[in-house]
């Protein structure tokens, strides 16, 4: 399953890299902001964008909702170092498959919101 | 000489020389018995002293002079009748009849003296032609001539006794009938008379009517018997002699009845219309008298028990006159129709009766007067003095509490005697001025009453010609209360210059305006506020003058919540001074009426505008601390999520990434472990970042000048403290004084280009003063700065306050000076800012 990364962090990018092509997952790249997520997921059309809620430009909500508008677009998975409890139902009208914590990101848990 | 005098002196004299000649010629008589020498002068010295006595009391009065003329006459003849030469007895003899005629008209003219119809004045006529004749006639043939030894009769032509005796005999007839006219005349003046008038005839009438007999007797038996005519001759010389008495007597009567009519304007004093009544009808003799008077009232004439009055129809036996006086009907008098005939009388009681009905009503009027006078006078509150023109007290009347001594002791006395020299000196010039000007004067002056000071007002008019009235008045509690308002007008002007300097010194704005907005007047702070002057506004309306025209819609509600009654309004209104400048006035206003009870409306204002500019600062102060606080809290949260936060997450996902290449490729997980280790390194070292960035703990822990130094040996330039606190400061002080030298040393490494820092805080008498000095670019702005800003706001929270000097190219010098002894507002302040 091929894997977009969506974070400004250099290090969790980093870390999130290792982590899903050590379960198996092939990461097609890595993007730091909204703008430069849109414009990787229409070029590289990766199966699944894994997309942190906080980001320089726009929230992540936002790109999830942009992302998901067409019903042809990947499947968005959001994560964020805060909990799915600060957020809400922004989750659920993003259009996003789900919410991960950062610190609970595996390739399980990617799998488990996937299917 | 009086005229009674000459009238006694003449008829007198003359009387005395026909008496003495009478006397003389009855003595000397051959032909007469010699009694008739005394009687007969007897006879006229009676009718004489009755007449002048007639003639003296009732001057307008005949019966005076007739009884004279009878007298004299009386002797003139009864000397010739005793004269013994013939010529003379011839005379006498042949007129001596005359003064029968005299004496008749006598009683027929009395009591007025005048014949009043002209059947008495016929009769009379016919009286003196045959008594004129009676005696000449037979004369003329009488040869033997009355007596034996009588002289001749000169007048004798023809001795002829039977014609003698028969013109006689005619004569005696004649006579005989005028008398019994004469007796019919008398009686039917008698039935006709009043009482009163009868009283006056009586005694003439008797004496007269028995004289007129006794001579008629006299002349019937005259041819019969000498002797016997001769007793009877006497007799009615007797009567004779007693008649003019009782003439005089009936005349001294009508005098009574005079003084009858005298009496009632005497008993009229005091008498009331049925007193005046009984006196009438006592003095006019008729009891049947009635004495109506008139009521202007009931416009009728009323009767002594005060019912209406009618007069009975005349021809009654009734009569009635009205009494008028000056053409007004005073009263009715209704009587007996015979007091006709008494004209005089009854003119008399008439007259009487007016002047006494007048002067009753008049005396009525008077009396009401006075005691409406005397009523006024009892109730006025003053004294009265009467004083001559010399000072002499006269009379005293009223109020005695305004009297120098009890008025007995006064009357008789002078003022001189009584008051001191000066004061009585005043009194007596104004009396003299009163009695000068014959116009009322006043005067006002002052006298020490046991032991105090009184102050009086006469007002002095004159009363006489050599006396004045005094009306005097006691003022002192006037005056008193004179002085004790010149008193209390003094405070109350004190006062009102009190307040007048007050309202112009208080910094509260003073306007006084009418209820339609017009300006009436103003203080001196509203002068100086607006630079308007009171003269140059008055009258305009407030709002156009001083208010912002904004503001002038709430100008106006004011008035109008004033003019509804509504309690004092406040409001804060915008004015413009003169020069354009606005100020904000905080204003209240009220009701109020001025001097004269006009209704004014006063708006008081107070010049807010600097405490409304603190207001404004401290409020924006507040809000800027607030949002310092907002901001550092998302600094913070920003720094943990970005920093620490996002260490923790990427060294927990190399963990159970290392965890699960442990056994597979335990060289790539030792690779991750060591990663992992230096990222939680750095996760704590920004932890311990922020923790300090949030609050220095050493700066609680240790106090200000330890936290100073560890800051001064974290900061990226050379930092110099020069002077530090030796002994604890409060902590808000410590706090503020801290975050002024970190966020200074901050500013001072980011921009000033700097190479060292200069730190300074001391204790300056109760301030702490805090100083970083540079010696970098300068040109900081702290207005621009929110850092600076944020000191400032930090520092004013603990009424301290912030300067900073920064000129270009001078390096900067930041300034705190903070009160050390407000723990108060500092404690308050403290958490806003941690």
């Amino acid at each position: 399953m091929s894997v977009l990364i969506v974070d400004d962090h250099p290090s969790f990018r980093d870390t999130a890299r290792a982590l899903l092509r050590a379960e198996g997952f092939d990461v097609v790249g890595e993007a730091v902001d909204g703008a430069s997520a849109l414009e990787a997921a229409r070029r590289l059309r990766p199966d699944l964008v894994l997309l942190d809620v906080q980001l320089p430009d726009v929230d992540g909500f936002a790109v999830a909702a942009e992302l998901t508008g067409n019903g042809d677009g990947p499947i968005v998975v959001l994560v964020s170092s805060r909990d799915a409890a600060d957020f809400g139902p922004l989750v659920a009208r993003s259009g996003a498959a789900g919410f991960i914590p950062k610190a609970e990101l595996s390739g399980s848990a990617l799998s488990a919101l996937v299917e | 000489m009086t005229r009674t005098r000459v009238l006694w002196l003449s008829v007198g004299g003359v009387t005395s020389v026909l008496v003495a000649l009478d006397v003389v010629a009855g003595v000397v008589t051959n032909h007469q018995s010699v009694v008739w020498a005394w009687v007969a002068p007897l006879a006229g010295l009676a009718f004489v002293l009755g007449g002048l006595v007639g003639w003296t009391l009732r001057p307008g009065n005949n019966t005076g002079r007739l009884l004279v003329v009878t007298g004299v006459l009386f002797l003139v003849l009864s000397t010739f009748w005793a004269a013994n030469d013939p010529l003379l007895y011839t005379f006498g003899l042949a007129f001596g009849s005359v003064y029968l005629a005299v004496f008749l008209q006598l009683l027929l003219s009395y009591p007025t003296g005048r014949l009043q119809r002209t059947v008495e004045r016929r009769l009379v006529a016919g009286l003196w032609v045959i008594a004129s004749l009676a005696s000449v006639l037979p004369t003329l043939f009488d040869g033997q001539h009355g007596c034996k030894h009588c002289p001749a009769n000169r007048f004798l032509i023809d001795d002829d006794r039977g014609l003698k005796d028969a013109l006689n005999n005619g004569f005696t007839v004649l006579g005989v009938l005028i008398f019994l006219g004469v007796f019919v005349l008398l009686a039917r003046r008698w039935r006709q008379a009043s009482p009163a008038r009868r009283r006056v005839l009586l005694p003439v009438y008797l004496a007269g009517g028995l004289a007129v007999v006794m001579i008629g007797i006299g002349f019937a038996i005259g041819s019969l018997s000498q002797t016997a005519a001769d007793i009877v001759w006497v007799s009615a010389l007797v009567f004779y002699i007693a008649l003019p008495f009782f003439f005089v007597a009936g005349l001294l009567r009508t005098r009574f009845s005079r003084a009858g009519v005298r009496v009632l304007a005497q008993a009229s004093d005091e008498a009331d219309i049925a007193e005046a009544q009984t006196v009438l009808r006592e003095v006019v003799g008729d009891p049947s008298l009635l004495l109506a008077e008139w009521s202007e009232d009931q416009g009728v004439y009323v009767d002594v028990e005060g019912n209406p009055f009618r007069p009975a129809p005349e021809g009654n036996g009734r009569l009635s006159t009205p009494i008028e006086y000056r053409g007004r009907p005073l009263a009715m008098i209704e009587y007996d129709s015979s007091l006709r005939h008494e004209p005089e009388l009854l003119e008399e009681v008439i007259t009487t009766a007016r002047l006494a009905l007048e002067k009753d009503r008049g005396l009525r009027a008077l009396r009401l007067a006075e005691s409406r006078q005397r009523a006024l006078l009892d109730a006025m509150p003053d004294l009265m003095i009467r004083t001559a023109r010399d000072g002499t007290y006269l009379d005293v009347k009223g109020n005695p509490a305004a009297l120098i001594r009890p008025a007995s002791e006064l009357i008789g006395r002078t003022i001189w005697d009584v008051v001191p020299a000066e004061r009585a000196r005043s009194l007596m010039a104004c009396v003299e001025r009163t009695l000068e000007t014959g116009e009322a004067q006043t005067i006002e002056y002052q006298l020490e009453l046991d032991g105090q000071r009184r102050d009086f007002e006469a007002r002095m008019v004159p009363s006489g010609e050599d006396e004045v009235l005094a009306v005097v008045r006691e003022f002192t509690e006037r005056r008193l209360l004179q002085d004790e308002l010149r008193e209390r007008l003094g405070e109350l002007e004190r006062e009102q210059e009190v307040t007048r300097r007050v309202v112009n010194v208080a910094p509260i704005v003073f306007l006084l305006v009418d209820p339609d907005g017009h300006v009436v007047r103003f203080n001196d702070t509203c002068e100086t506020l607006s630079g308007h002057s009171e003269e140059e506004v008055r009258g305009r309306l407030f709002w156009e003058v001083f208010v912002v025209p904004e503001d002038g819609d709430a100008a106006r509600l004011i008035l109008a919540q004033l003019a509804s009654g509504a309690p004092a309004a406040q409001q804060q209104l915008r004015w413009r001074a003169a020069d354009g400048s606005d100020r904000i006035l905080s204003t209240s206003s009220t009701t109020i009426l001025d001097g004269r009870g006009r209704v004014r409306f006063l708006i008081c204002g107070l010049d807010v505008t600097e405490r409304e500019r603190h207001v404004e600062e401290l409020r924006a102060s507040r809000a800027r601390i607030v949002e310092a606080g907002d901001s550092e809290r998302r600094r913070l949260e920003r720094n943990l999520h970005d920093g620490a936060q996002q260490r923790l997450v990427s060294l927990s996902l190399a963990l159970r990434l290392a965890e699960s290449r442990l056994r597979e490729d335990p060289d790539d997980a030792e690779l991750l472990l060591r990663g992992a280790r230096e990222e939680l390194s750095l996760a704590l070292e920004e932890l311990r970042e922020l923790a300090r960035g949030i609050h220095p703990a050493i700066l609680s822990d240790r106090g200000l000048a330890a936290a100073l130094e560890a800051l001064a040996r974290r900061a990226p330039l050379p930092v110099e403290l020069e002077s530090l606190p030796d002994e604890r400061l409060p902590g808000p002080v410590e706090a503020a004084a801290f975050y002024v030298v970190s966020e200074s040393l901050t500013n001072v490494a980011k921009y000033a280009q700097a190479t060292c820092a200069h730190v300074r805080v001391r204790d300056d008498g109760g301030l702490a003063v805090v100083e970083v000095e540079d010696d970098g670019v300068g040109g900081a702005d702290p207005a621009l700065g929110s850092g600076l800003r944020g000191l400032a706001d930090r520092v004013e929270a603990l009424n301290g306050r912030l300067d900073v000097e920064s000129s270009p190219g001078s390096g900067t010098r930041v300034r705190a000076t903070i009160p050390i002894a407000a723990p108060h507002v500092a404690e308050e302040s403290a958490p806003a800012t941690a």
